[in-house]
């Protein structure tokens, strides 16, 4: 028992390691301007929609496929669904159901036509960006989407928390507690010997992008929410949606040794804000800040590639020293 | 009495492209059987048995089970039918627990409302690796905290929960110690008395012939024979897998056990992360040095550290000639190293790459001529290898992942001796490929003892090291236990002594 909790509260202390440390960092340098509870709060809020992003796509990352089109899937999710809730009259509900809808219609095409065309998910992902990003314009003669008062609600708090820890648990059953999320964590291990074992690769990767859908669904409602008017996003520039949450998955990659890979996710994408925002506080361009976004994240994953190394080299270096010490004690 | 045929294959075609790995292929395994299977890499057991499994479908053919038409739709189909298989390679997938790698493809009976039950999964997981004889082993840990044949007995439980009628073992045992063969022994013997069949496959002939009833004979994809315990012999097995005579002995006969008076590599002091400590040892020109102990003796981490993969942590790796030290495996192969490893499919062939490619991979700074490389040039240095190795192939373009296991080892010989190499480190050189080809291994190791090579030879069979060496080195805990030289008198149990 004494063991378990020691291993459980060193891991705890692991997984919360980095956010802590990215605070305490701006605390220091933000001279003030940085690490209030209100900040948090609004970081936190800031947070929930990559959040959601970022659980859309850890499923399929898990995997090995990659999803450029989960930005595209939510702008388009984000307008039909909000046009459809206002057309219908049928409020935050309506806006919610919706939006999932969509969001799960869209995802299951882009399923649908990875399993159909068997090209790779970067590049059929890619193509599909192009493709959503104009549905809009198709539906709606060009225009987005508008709305107001009480269709907002859902950006505030605590309302957004409220729809991130049912999006959160859902997710955490589902990855730990089902027979989709073991085939999913099964395959992104090892695809060949699973498929051997009887499990079906193609169908459990449409339904990672199905499941997936329904976070993206709620990422546009959550989007419609904290931005009140959507339009129509060009040039790939959905895109953009996709690599904060891709960011957030890289260390919640990192962070999975220690704890849940939902946890890792959310921790993962938090941290993320909290580094914009801080590099925002202590009044860093665009420019530095892009670049020491990218240097962090390069530091994080180099410090994952080579964790242990340290200790392997005293640990080598060790037994180099006794080794030596035997030797000389023999051939005196 | 009569026995109730259990399984039945009745003119079972298959063909790869233009090789063609079953030709009429009919067999009827009975209740009670233990029916080995044999043949040359190559000669189609694997493919029969993987079709038996459902893993792949037959071109041409019927199977017939308990009397009625079987065409499994895959393997889990194959399993709810009555027939498991735990096949050759590593079958287990890391990441997840030992539980979920029983039960891959059969979660579900394990839900409800679409919610998995952890405790059951594991209670049944329990249940079946206590039965199997490893309650040691706890279902909910990760696979990946498992040593290799402990993961290679919960794939033997993945294939044992759904009580199959027919159980196939392909090339298992290779992968087993002690403890891992006793309890797969085990199995087939209560398989035996409870009135069902077991297919099964090794290369091992005692083994064979110490555990089945009879023995269906495979060559060229084609049945040869199928021989009753009575009729049994190794010789006679051979002969039929062969298709020549290939009695007795089939190492080389001299006892002289000569080599040359020159040190060609010398191994001083070294030590490993794990294992070895403090090792020493010299290489002599025209010298087969065999080291032997058990598998984790450290001495496969001797043959790592002589072609400079890992590098010492202590002490260095010399060639005397050119005193040039060993640091990594660019300098070895530079200096006329070659290195054969034990993990064939991971560490020694580029699997997708085809045969040209990987033999002409380390002479490609030979066929350089400025910074051209030819395609003539690779083509004939492949071509001369495939000859020369007599290796089976439609074309050196040929994939190697398309290969049997002896031909993609006489691939990896072929590298090596295309490059010219003086020093060869074979570690394990005949693991898992048949007699046939291992008689070809050994004339050629001791044709190339005779042009004056020197071969490192690390192996765990002890009559293959008796065979073969003019010294013997037998390690255990990392050290040196006993040098033995080379002798017509010397016994396995001369050897074991100093192994355990």
């Amino acid at each position: 028992m004494g063991t378990k909790f020691k291993d459980y509260t060193l891991r705890t202390i692991k997984s919360l390691l980095l956010p802590i440390m990215v605070y305490v960092f701006f605390l220091i340098i933000g001279n003030e301007r940085f690490g209030s509870s209100r900040q948090m709060i609004t970081i936190a809020r800031q947070s929930v929609m990559p959040v959601l992003i970022s659980l859309a796509i850890a499923c399929n990352m898990s995997i090995g496929m990659w999803d450029f089109s989960a930005g595209g899937v939510v702008a388009v999710a984000s307008i039909v669904g909000g046009n459809l809730a206002k057309m219908t009259g049928t409020g935050i509900p309506g806006m919610i159901i919706f939006c999932m809808i969509v969001g799960v219609a869209v995802a299951s095409f882009t399923g649908l036509l990875y399993n159909f065309m068997k090209v790779p998910s970067i590049v059929l992902t890619i193509g599909l960006v192009l493709v959503y990003e104009t549905i809009p314009f198709f539906v709606f003669g060009g225009g987005g989407v508008l709305i107001s008062g009480k269709m907002t609600i859902l950006a505030l708090a605590p309302y957004c928390f409220i729809v991130l820890a049912i999006m959160f648990a859902i997710f955490y059953v589902v990855f730990n507690y089902t027979p989709f999320g073991h085939n999913v964590r099964a395959l992104g291990n090892g695809q060949l010997i699973a498929r051997n074992a009887g499990l079906n690769p193609g169908k459990t990767k449409l339904y990672s992008f199905i499941f997936g859908g329904i976070f993206l669904g709620m990422a546009a409602v959550m989007n419609l929410s904290v931005s009140g008017m959507i339009k129509p996003a060009a040039g790939m520039a959905s895109v953009a949606l996709v690599f904060d949450s891709m960011m957030g998955i890289f260390i919640g990659l990192f962070l999975s040794k220690y704890c849940n890979l939902a946890i890792g996710v959310t921790i993962g994408t938090f941290t993320m804000k909290m580094l914009n925002t801080g590099l925002i506080a202590v009044g860093f361009s665009t420019t530095i800040r892009e670049i020491t976004t990218g240097l962090f994240l390069l530091i994080i994953l180099g410090v994952s590639s080579n964790q242990g190394k340290i200790s392997e080299w005293k640990a080598k270096r060790q037994r180099a020293k006794e080794a030596n010490a035997k030797y000389a004690a023999g051939t005196m | 009495m009569i026995k109730e045929c259990l399984l039945e294959t009745k003119g079972i075609y298959k063909s790869f492209g233009p090789t063609r790995a079953l030709v009429d292929v009919s067999i009827q395994v009975c209740r009670g059987e233990i029916r080995g299977l044999i043949g040359e890499n190559g000669s189609g057991k694997s493919t029969l048995s993987s079709i038996v499994a459902g893993a792949q479908t037959a071109d041409k053919g019927e199977m017939f089970f308990k009397g009625e038409q079987y065409l499994p739709k895959g393997n889990v189909d194959a399993q709810k039918q009555g027939i498991s298989m735990v096949v050759q390679e590593m079958g287990t997938i890391p990441g997840i627990t030992v539980a979920s790698n029983i039960f891959l493809g059969n979660l579900n009976q394990f839900s409800k409302s679409g919610i998995l039950s952890i405790s059951k999964m594991n209670k049944a997981a329990k249940k079946i690796l206590t039965e199997i004889g490893v309650p040691e082993i706890n279902p909910s840990m990760f696979i990946d905290k498992l040593n290799f044949e402990d993961r290679k007995i919960v794939e033997i439980a993945r294939a044992m929960y759904t009580e199959p009628e027919v159980l196939i073992i392909d090339e298992t045992t290779t992968a087993l110690a002690q403890k891992g063969r006793t309890l797969l022994y085990k199995l087939i013997d209560k398989m035996h008395k409870e009135n069902k069949a077991v297919l099964f496959i090794s290369h091992d002939l005692d083994e064979l012939m110490s555990v089945c009833n009879n023995i269906t004979v495979l060559r060229d994809g084609n049945l040869i024979d199928t021989l009753e315990k009575e009729d049994m012999s190794i010789d006679k097995m051979r002969r039929l897998m062969v298709g020549r005579e290939l009695k007795g002995n089939y190492y080389r006969s001299d006892y002289d056990g000569s080599y040359g008076k020159e040190v060609v590599l010398d191994i001083r002091q070294a030590t490993t992360g794990v294992n070895v400590e403090n090792f020493s040892l010299q290489l002599h020109k025209g010298e087969i040095l065999g080291i032997g102990g058990l598998s984790d003796c450290g001495m496969h981490e001797v043959g790592r550290v002589a072609f400079g993969i890992d590098k010492p942590l202590t002490g260095e790796v010399k060639l005397i000639k050119d005193d040039v030290l060993i640091s990594n495996p660019q300098v070895a192969i530079r200096n006329k190293m070659g290195y054969v490893s034990k993990d064939r499919d991971k560490e020694a062939l580029i699997l997708n790459a085809s045969i040209k490619d990987n033999i002409t991979l380390p002479s490609l700074p030979i066929l350089e001529n400025g910074f051209i490389i030819t395609n003539k040039s690779e083509s004939e240095l492949a071509n001369q290898g495939v000859d020369q190795m007599e290796i089976k192939c439609y074309s050196p373009e040929q994939r190697c992942n398309e290969l049997s296991g002896g031909n993609k080892q006489k691939v990896v010989f072929a590298k090596w001796i295309g490059n010219g190499s003086d020093i060869l480190i074979l570690d394990c050189p005949t693991r898992g490929i048949d007699v046939g080809v291992k008689a070809n291994m050994y004339q050629l190791m001791y044709q190339l003892k005779k042009e004056g090579k020197s071969i490192l030879m690390i192996s765990e069979e002890l009559p293959e090291l008796i065979g073969m060496s003019d010294r013997i080195l037998i390690m255990k805990d990392g050290l040196i236990q006993k040098e033995f030289a080379r002798s017509e008198e010397l016994s396995e149990q001369d050897i074991i002594d100093y192994m355990i």
